[in-house]
């Protein structure tokens, strides 16, 4: 098996807000390996894209800190480097795509500078190799004409064009892994597929590894090798891809399959869970998921369950999986 | 910013933001009561100014000239601010200068927001041509030193009253027409309005009854907002001797009479200046404080 | 960008075509401006002479195109008070109004970009708590109280600073300090809250994400973002600081524009007024011509645009 290229282990991630803590993140454990793409799903507000920025180690400051865990990456622990050693892995070793492709890009700059800037941040080139290295970014995410392109503004591309471009930014310097948040949620669905195919793409070329933070199961079953499922602030479900579609184990699991609409089933009602999220300013005692829950048990009430590993790769934490 | 992480960090911050949170509710209160209190006392003043002001405020004696406010030495308890160059009482001077500066900058901000409303509206909802020209003007005139028309209005009408309500009215519209004109746009590509034209409404209908009610509160912020910057030009241009004639005290004006004796009796001046920034400073908390509660898409203003 | 530059320069002359028949027709619709000009005590005669003088007994058609003449030829008249030509006055005095206000606005913006970044970079510290002070206390307080206050204290109690005058460099001090306190606390305030929101935005978000120092996320991608919407509003600075000058000349005594307006306004020499109104009018289109121009420089959605 390949290298794992980040390791996170039982990641504690908090807001402190006017009203007290809000525990964003709350004891998140998962791995990413070379060439494999490791999705994280949830609703929104479950902790995913915190867990993503504070593998970057850019929460806002200050009153977003983590407050407890390790992050590794490749033998290193990210959260014990001073700010200039973590700058030099931004970019360079871990990179990210964030979810808006309209205004990820600095307006006021062509494509071919914001590349450019990476670049030239990063690695230590002669002048007239980072125009190379700019278009060669380019054309990895497949953008057509990049020579023209890369002379362009962001306001000159479309939605979809810019969204490649905030990927040739994050693929500049060939970083071990990227995190993609939500990258194809503001996409039309068939960009979205084209976006996705691309993904796999880069990733065949440069055996990435990929954290793909979603809230769509469908997306999950295209692109991603294992995910992880969040609520509330915790990973309730690891699994592989395979397994976790044929045998969803945790309720929250199968809720959100579920609700996933199947073009083969077409007279089965769409799924949707009841209620609302816990607040992760109070969490319940128990279980966070048994509010909503349709199989509880008196014990879900009173005890978090524990995490159960089955076999090599997964685990679920529910008191009816033993 | 940046820092690496460590827990006893956590507990440091929790007790930090509490203290910031009981502090900021105290300040929040007070930012709201304090100007409320500030502003209606000052409408007291400007009503009732005959029934309060001890002396009067244009007639002075000419044996207490130049006397210092009652706890400095030398000073009367008869004349608690002291009085100016010609023995006249400060004190009743500020109370009777209240009531030229709240009904001069009153009218000028009703005049104002009259004519910004309706030339915004106008544009905004007529668009096209209309929107064109209306805009360019209002452009000439944002960009338009309105002091230099108040000048030209001082020679050709005279300084009083309502040159001054009248420069301050050339100078304010743009501003008005120019915010309620991007309102009036984003109305009338609303659904109610598309609503409306389907049912037959005619164009002057849709704007009185359809945009008009919805830009109210647009318009009772941008009002209570300019009500400071009003009181501001209106003391300039008293200051610079346009406006309110001698010997009608206005606060303006007054600054200016303790110019010459600042090294004899700072207090002509100090006083009136002090009144202008205090009720300033609290028309601009109250409307700020309207603002957040009717429209906070404005907080740029 | 030609393009965007003829449109801006082909208004700037309408609005400056609008400011000179404004100026013309003021005069006029506010009554026989020969009973404005000429003192009680002349005869019948000596207004019929003054009329004739002045052109009023032609048409206004006639009239207006005499006015316009004259000003395209630089001929403003005769001040009414000096009897002087009025181009020889403005021409005494706008340099000097020029070497007050050019340094002093300039000095105002970058003081202000300087302040209301660090401000918004360093949020909610002291350090923001205290430029946030000094512009609501500066949006409050009239400038020429001020100005006076400080004349109180820097002038005449520790006597650090001279009263009035042009003469020296210290003479500067006071009248600069006024002029930058007439403009830097609403600009500052809009540097502030623009910066505020460029650095909520998700390519400054981005330019972490690359592994830059927060040096360059601040001053090279924040910074260029936030120069556009203070630069737009920096020709609707200029009204409050005309307004400014006029009242820093008045207390200073400064031979500049400003005080010759006063001076004029109060003698009801019309001449004079009309000049310096048409003269600081076509300073301020054409400064708003400069501002939209560098405007597109730092946009370049605008520099592109076919429209």
């Amino acid at each position: 098996m390949s290298n794992i290229v980040l390791q996170v282990e039982d990641l504690h991630t908090s807001f402190f807000t006017r009203a007290g803590e809000v525990k964003a993140v709350d004891g998140v454990s998962f791995y990413v390996r070379e060439g494999e793409t490791f999705g994280i799903v949830g609703e929104s507000g479950c902790g995913k894209s915190v867990t993503g920025l504070s593998i970057l180690r850019l929460l806002p400051e200050p009153a977003g800190q983590v407050v407890g865990g390790k992050i590794i990456m490749e033998g290193k622990s990210l959260l014990e480097l001073n700010p200039k050693q973590m700058r030099a892995y931004r970019g360079k070793m871990i990179s990210m795509i964030l979810q808006d492709p309209m205004s990820s890009l600095n307006p006021v700059y062509t494509i071919g500078d914001q590349i450019g800037e990476s670049v030239r941040l990063h690695q230590d080139l002669p002048e007239n190799m980072v125009e190379a290295e700019v278009i060669d970014a380019l054309r990895l995410l497949r953008i057509p004409s990049p020579e023209m392109r890369a002379r362009e503004y962001p306001f000159q591309l479309s939605g979809g064009m810019r969204q490649r471009a905030v990927g040739a930014i994050a693929m500049s310097c060939r970083p071990r892994l990227l995190i993609a948040d939500e990258p194809t949620t503001a996409l039309d669905a068939t960009i979205q597929a084209q976006y996705i195919a691309l993904f796999e793409d880069i990733q065949e070329k440069t055996n990435v590894a990929i954290i793909f933070i979603t809230h769509d199961f469908g997306v999950v079953a295209r692109i991603c090798d294992r995910v992880g499922v969040m609520y509330a602030g915790k990973i309730v479900e690891t699994a592989s891809t395979r397994d976790i579609f044929k045998n969803p184990k945790h309720p929250y699991t199968k809720a959100l399959i579920q609700s996933v609409p199947q073009l083969d089933k077409k007279d089965e009602r769409l799924f949707s869970i009841e209620g609302q999220p816990p607040s992760l300013l109070r969490l319940p005692k128990g279980c966070r998921f048994y509010p909503r829950c349709t199989v509880s048990m008196d014990i879900c009430k009173e005890q978090e369950p524990p995490e159960v590993k089955i076999g090599e790769n997964r685990s679920v934490s529910c008191w009816r999986v033993k | 910013m940046l820092n690496t992480i460590t827990t006893t960090a956590k507990t440091k911050k929790k007790k930090q933001y509490r203290g910031i949170s009981r502090a900021t509710r105290v300040m929040r209160n007070l930012a709201l009561w304090i100007p409320t209190v500030v502003m209606a006392f000052m409408i007291v003043l400007a009503i009732f100014s005959p029934w309060i002001a001890p002396h009067d405020p244009t007639v002075g004696k000419i044996t207490d000239r130049y006397l210092p406010p009652a706890f400095m030495e030398g000073g009367k308890t008869d004349y608690l601010l002291g009085t100016d160059q010609l023995g006249r009482d400060i004190l009743s001077r500020l109370i009777y200068g209240a009531r030229i500066s709240l009904s001069v900058s009153l009218l000028a901000i009703a005049i104002t927001a009259s004519i910004g409303t309706v030339l915004g509206i106008i544009a905004g909802y007529g668009g096209g041509r209309t929107d064109a020209i209306v805009m360019r003007v209002v452009d000439v005139a944002l960009s338009f030193p309105g002091l230099l028309l108040a000048m030209l209005l001082a020679v050709a009408i005279g300084p009083g009253f309502w040159t001054v309500v009248f420069a301050l009215s050339l100078l304010g519209w743009a501003g008005y027409a120019r915010m309620i004109r991007g309102e009036a746009m984003r109305l009338s590509q609303s659904d109610f309005v598309a609503q409306a034209r389907v049912n037959g409404a005619s164009g002057w209908r849709i704007m009185t009854r359809h945009i008009f009610p919805n830009i109210i509160n647009s318009l009772i912020v941008l009002m209570t907002l300019q009500v400071g910057m009003m009181i501001l030009a209106e003391a300039a241009l008293s200051y610079l001797g346009i406006g309110i004639s001698v010997p009608t005290p206005s606060w303006g004006s007054m600054v200016s009479d303790g110019r010459a004796n600042l090294d004899n009796a700072w207090w002509i001046s100090a006083f009136p200046g002090a009144a202008i920034g205090l009720v300033v400073l609290s028309g601009n908390f109250l409307g700020d404080w309207i603002r957040d509660k009717l429209d906070p898409r404005l907080r740029q203003l | 960008m030609a393009r965007f530059i003829v449109i801006r320069l082909l208004q700037c002359v309408v609005a400056f075509f609008g400011i000179l028949l404004i100026t013309f027709f003021l005069l006029r619709a506010s009554g026989d401006p020969s009973t404005l000009l000429a003192s009680p005590n002349f005869s019948l005669e000596q207004v019929q002479a003054l009329k004739a003088e002045l052109g009023l007994d032609k048409s206004w058609g006639e009239q207006l195109g005499i006015y316009l003449n004259s000003i395209v030829h630089g001929d403003f008249g005769e001040s009414l008070l000096k009897k002087k030509a009025v181009g020889i006055m403005i021409g005494d005095a706008l340099p000097n109004t020029l070497k007050l206000m050019v340094p002093s606005f300039v000095l105002a913006m970058i003081l202000s970009f300087i302040l209301g970044v660090l401000a918004a970079t360093y949020r909610d510290s002291w350090w923001d708590n205290l430029v946030k002070f000094i512009a609501v206390l500066g949006q409050a307080l009239p400038g020429f109280w001020v100005a006076i206050m400080a004349v109180l204290i820097f002038s005449v109690k520790l006597e650090w600073l001279p009263v009035a005058g042009m003469d020296t460099p210290a003479h500067y001090i006071l009248p600069m300090g006024t002029l930058v306190f007439f403009t830097l606390p609403g600009m500052m305030r809009l540097v502030r809250s623009t910066m505020l929101d460029v650095l909520d935005s998700e390519y400054i978000k981005m330019a972490r994400i690359k592994g830059l120092p927060e040096r360059t996320v601040i001053w090279k991608h924040a910074l260029r973002n936030a120069l556009i919407s203070p630069l737009t509003i920096i020709g609707m600075l200029l009204p409050g600081t005309v307004l400014g000058a006029v009242i820093t000349e008045q207390i200073f005594n400064w031979p500049g524009m400003g005080r010759l307006l006063v001076e004029a306004t109060f003698a009801r020499d019309f001449p004079v007024v009309q000049a310096v109104t048409i003269i600081t009018a076509i300073l301020v289109l054409g400064i708003n011509l400069l501002v939209d121009i560098s405007y597109a420089w730092v946009d370049p959605q605008i520099r592109y645009q076919r429209t």
